[in-house]
């Protein structure tokens, strides 16, 4: 049996934002780690990336 | 780099729901039976796909309330794509943005006002009177309701747009412009005539919002506040005193006729702004984005400290400052979108903050971020791996 396992919670409680938030911070960080906060050339990246796909 | 697509963040037809039409009970009561299926077979993200004028808001609320339904087992609700095919206008708009990730395709029209009524009954001064207020108070929730939904959209077009400044402060000659007049001048650039005038009434209420409090601060003093009666009663009497020097040049001027309604709308915008303005959403905004809003050096100096907590702190330390006043001007917005007919395209509601993403924009989005992967071998160069240590 697994129910021991499960987490219960009402459904009040329930805040996917605050996990969703954490998988954010999370992404910024790791994008942050090789941009620094120059996002014009993370997006320029992108961009290039995207065209590769196309090509 | 790779770019490895997340399905939270890419519109599945196979596991979606279609909102076509007027949005009433009707309507969700045939969605029901789908929506819950989907819910049952997985709990993947349900895609929801958006024609509509609009509708009941009852209907709207139980609509979201069915999709983020939880399970036995406690699950999280199924993250929501809401997508707009064409047009989503008042309560169908309010759903849009009620997404976990809100898309538009291109050339669709989003209409956003204020809540309505309709009366049967001849109407007097009294009834008048309450349905003025209802009004107000209803758009005031509507207002808030709109700012949670739309939050973090809009603090991320904040820090995307935030490199722009130094540019801008260039061109214009004006080095002492602040963030927030930065944020405004660049955003109104890419925005339609029809949002441009939306931008500005918010850009005027939270200029009022700035003069009210300065007259509110000044009048506080030292006097010792006993109850939220009191404190009210500072703020009605630095208003009056506002007003009245505001319209000293105009002699016809006179609190009998327009003056006291101002005094009033003035008053609920001294709350608004109070209420709001050390919300604790704000310190949301710090924690997620807000980082991105410090210098290569701020960050560094974060970054060293040790403690996980401590760090969290010193980065809101840092970056409310310069968030509050986007803040503040972010819910004048919301505030103003209740305001009148606001007719917006894609790119108008992506720019505001009412969606992620239009398709076939050049826009960076949440999803770049998320979708984004580190190729290995870069990984594991020697020389990265200490850096990222750091």
């Amino acid at each position: 049996m697994g129910s021991a396992t499960i987490e219960r919670r009402p459904a009040s409680q329930i805040k996917p934002t605050v996990k969703r938030t954490k998988e954010l911070r999370d992404a910024a960080e790791r994008v942050y780690r090789r941009y620094g906060t120059d996002l014009a050339a993370f997006r320029k990246d992108i961009q290039r990336e995207l065209g590769k796909r196309e090509g | 780099m790779a770019i490895k697509p997340d399905k939270s963040y890419r519109p599945d037809p196979g596991r979606a729901i279609y909102v076509t039409g007027t949005i009433n009970d009707e309507m969700v009561t045939q969605l029901t039976p789908r929506i819950l299926l989907l819910q049952s077979k997985s709990r993947d993200p349900i895609t929801v796909y958006i024609d509509s004028l609009g509708g009941t808001p009852s209907s709207v609320e139980a609509l979201l309330r069915l999709l983020n339904l939880t399970d036995q087992n406690s699950s999280d609700p199924c993250w929501i794509i809401t997508v707009v095919t064409t047009r989503a206008s008042s309560a169908a708009a309010d759903l849009l943005s009620s997404g976990d990730y809100a898309i538009a395709f291109p050339s669709t029209t989003i209409l956003h006002h204020g809540v309505r009524t309709i009366e049967r009954d001849p109407l007097t001064l009294e009834t008048t009177s309450l349905i003025g207020e209802f009004l107000r108070i209803r758009n005031d929730v509507y207002a808030m309701q709109l700012a949670q939904k739309i939050e973090s959209r809009f603090s991320f077009r904040f820090v995307t747009v935030r490199q722009e400044f130094d540019e801008l402060r260039l061109k214009k000659a004006s080095p002492a412009m602040s963030e927030l007049e930065c944020f405004i001048e660049i955003i109104e650039e890419k925005l339609s005539d029809d949002a441009k005038k939306l931008w500005k009434k918010a850009s005027q209420r939270q200029g009022r919002y700035r003069d009210l409090i300065a007259t509110v601060a000044q009048n506080q003093g030292s006097s010792a506040v006993k109850s939220i009666a009191d404190m009210q009663a500072i703020v009605i009497k630095a208003i009056v005193e506002f007003e009245v020097a505001s319209n000293s040049n105009d002699p016809t001027w006179n609190f009998r006729v327009g003056g006291l309604s101002r005094v009033v709308d003035d008053f609920f915008l001294v709350n608004e702004y109070l209420v709001n303005s050390n919300h604790d959403r704000l310190k949301e905004w710090c924690t997620s984005f807000g980082k991105w809003s410090l210098t290569s050096d701020q960050i560094a100096a974060v970054d060293a400290i040790p403690d996980d907590n401590a760090r969290l702190e010193k980065t809101i330390e840092l970056v409310r400052p310069i968030l509050q006043p986007i803040w503040t001007f972010f819910v004048a917005l919301c505030h103003a979108l209740q305001e009148g007919e606001n007719k917006l395209t894609a790119t108008d509601a992506f720019w505001l903050g009412l969606i992620d993403e239009v398709i076939g924009e050049d826009f960076m989005t949440v999803r770049d971020l998320n979708e984004y992967e580190d190729d290995p071998e870069e990984e594991a160069k020697p020389d990265e791996e200490s850096s990222e240590a750091s």
